[in-house]
């Protein structure tokens, strides 16, 4: 059901969603659901001035809205999880040394109860038909959302000779039908950058070609999204494997990981897009002392920022690590 | 064409550096690469083409930036492959701004490499901000190229 926030200065979560250290929140907004232009400009009031500076360096009016919605849904879904402190205009971002935006203030997010937690990790993507941001207590994440429908210009298998590893290009191969492969080639390409962003260090520090997502159609699969989302999912479930080059283990080290802490999901938030989440997995912080055979688990919301949020519903889960 | 506007003298070339930023580190490494052409390999050009490029390479100013003929299907190429106006497409237009993301870039890469029968370094590729930027890094790889002596 539809919780109506109305046009109020502070945001709070939805009634008794919490961010616990072992979870992902997704959280996304339809552009086509933006119908009210004079809502657009009190987005635009959230907004730093830099912010807005790079909302009009885009060159076309729906380029420079996409801009304009993906920065409001990032500072009023991070400024959900503030307790309704501390007003989305307020938040501040830096950038990592390699361009990755990260939250500078609040350091910390200081719950109910007293409990701090440490600052909130996220992740932003965006295309024409929809806006994700991903969040979690201080957990690597990394976000990619492509369009289903998506035609390169260029031949897949070209593009996958010159950007994939050599493993990936040979099952891409495979596929005879032209448009099972189109979508197998997104489906790839999407948990790639996913995996590029939740590593922070960009394309150049971490190149395609150095690791290998592995695809396997796998029975338990189903078992594993079922435990780990509430999302609908299709018969034809696969598991997602992580192999790195010698170059890409080394990567990871720098960044303090192996190559068994990141974990995958590809779902389609709609039959419009594909999307994969790429998050550090929660037992390899030492910090937490977690058990390790608790699970984790995934939260998918859409909203209208300001507006409504509700639970992302029809949205199908197609791939997980295991 | 390029690599005989890089034959001048290494003062001529300095002095280019200096009157228009170059927009990557390749583009100064070229330039003093270029200044130590030895007047054998000059020389080996044939008369006609060379008078062409003197002509041509009036200006100092020329030799820095990419050849307008290349800026323009390097604008092309962009802007069909991202769906938008070509008018839009600036030569300081970056591509982010005219909504290209990962998987664009490759192809506009991919695209610049079959038109202009070049291959791209990886790392010069991913330095590529603006249509500008492409196009200059697409002379300095035909520039790069061995020459066929016709």
């Amino acid at each position: 059901m539809r919780r109506l926030c109305g046009l109020k200065p502070y945001f709070e979560l939805p009634p008794g969603l919490v961010l616990r250290c072992r979870e992902v929140h997704f959280w996304c907004l339809f552009p086509e659901d933006v119908i009210d232009s004079s809502l657009l400009k009190v987005y635009e009031s959230l907004l730093s001035c830099q912010e807005r500076k790079e909302v009009y360096k885009a060159k076309t009016e729906k380029l420079q809205k996409e801009r304009l919605l993906a920065r409001t849904l990032v500072r009023t879904t991070l400024a959900r999880y503030a307790g309704g402190c501390i007003h989305p205009s307020h938040l501040e971002f830096t950038k990592n040394n390699f361009g990755k935006p990260e939250l500078l203030w609040p350091k910390y997010i200081v719950e109910k109860h007293g409990r701090k937690f440490p600052a909130l990790c996220f992740n932003l993507s965006h295309t024409d038909s929809i806006i994700a941001c991903a969040v979690t207590n201080n957990l690597m994440v990394g976000v990619d959302v492509e369009e289903s429908k998506r035609v390169t210009r260029k031949d897949l298998m070209a593009l996958a000779r010159k950007k994939f590893s050599l493993k990936e290009a040979s099952w891409l191969g495979s596929f005879q039908d032209q448009e099972r492969q189109r979508q197998q080639f997104l489906k790839l390409w999407t948990l790639k950058v996913s995996y590029v962003k939740a590593l922070g260090r960009g394309i150049s520090g971490s190149p395609l070609k150095d690791f290998t997502v592995h695809l396997k159609e796998s029975f338990w699969a189903r078992k594993m999204i079922e435990d780990a989302t509430a999302l609908s999912c299709l018969s034809e479930a696969y598991t997602i494997q992580l192999e790195l080059s010698n170059a890409a283990e080394v990567v990871l080290q720098n960044v303090g990981l192996s190559h068994d802490a990141l974990h995958f999901l590809l779902f389609q938030p709609t039959p419009l897009q594909y999307a994969s989440l790429c998050v550090q997995h929660p037992n390899v912080k030492a910090d937490l002392h977690l058990s390790t055979h608790e699970d984790w688990k995934f939260y998918f919301w859409k909203t209208l920022p300001l507006a409504w949020d509700e639970p992302l519903k029809g949205a199908t889960a197609l791939a997980i690590t295991g | 064409m390029a690599t005989i506007a890089f034959s001048m003298s290494k003062a001529a070339a300095s002095m280019c550096a200096e009157t228009k930023a170059l927009p990557l580190a390749s583009q100064k490494q070229s330039l003093t690469h270029y200044t130590g052409l030895r007047a054998s390999t000059f020389l080996a050009i044939p008369k006609t083409k060379v008078a062409a490029a003197v002509q041509q390479r009036a200006s100092l100013q020329i030799r820095c930036a990419a050849e307008p003929k290349t800026l323009e299907a390097v604008q092309g190429i962009v802007a069909t492959q991202l769906a938008v106006d070509p008018t839009i497409v600036q030569p300081s237009s970056k591509f982010s701004e005219l909504g290209a993301d990962s998987l664009d870039t490759v192809e506009i890469v991919m695209a610049l490499e079959e038109r202009f029968k070049i291959t791209m370094e990886e790392e010069g590729a991913e330095k590529i901000s603006t249509v500008q930027d492409a196009a200059d890094l697409v002379e300095d790889m035909i520039s790069s190229m061995p020459k066929v002596s016709s």
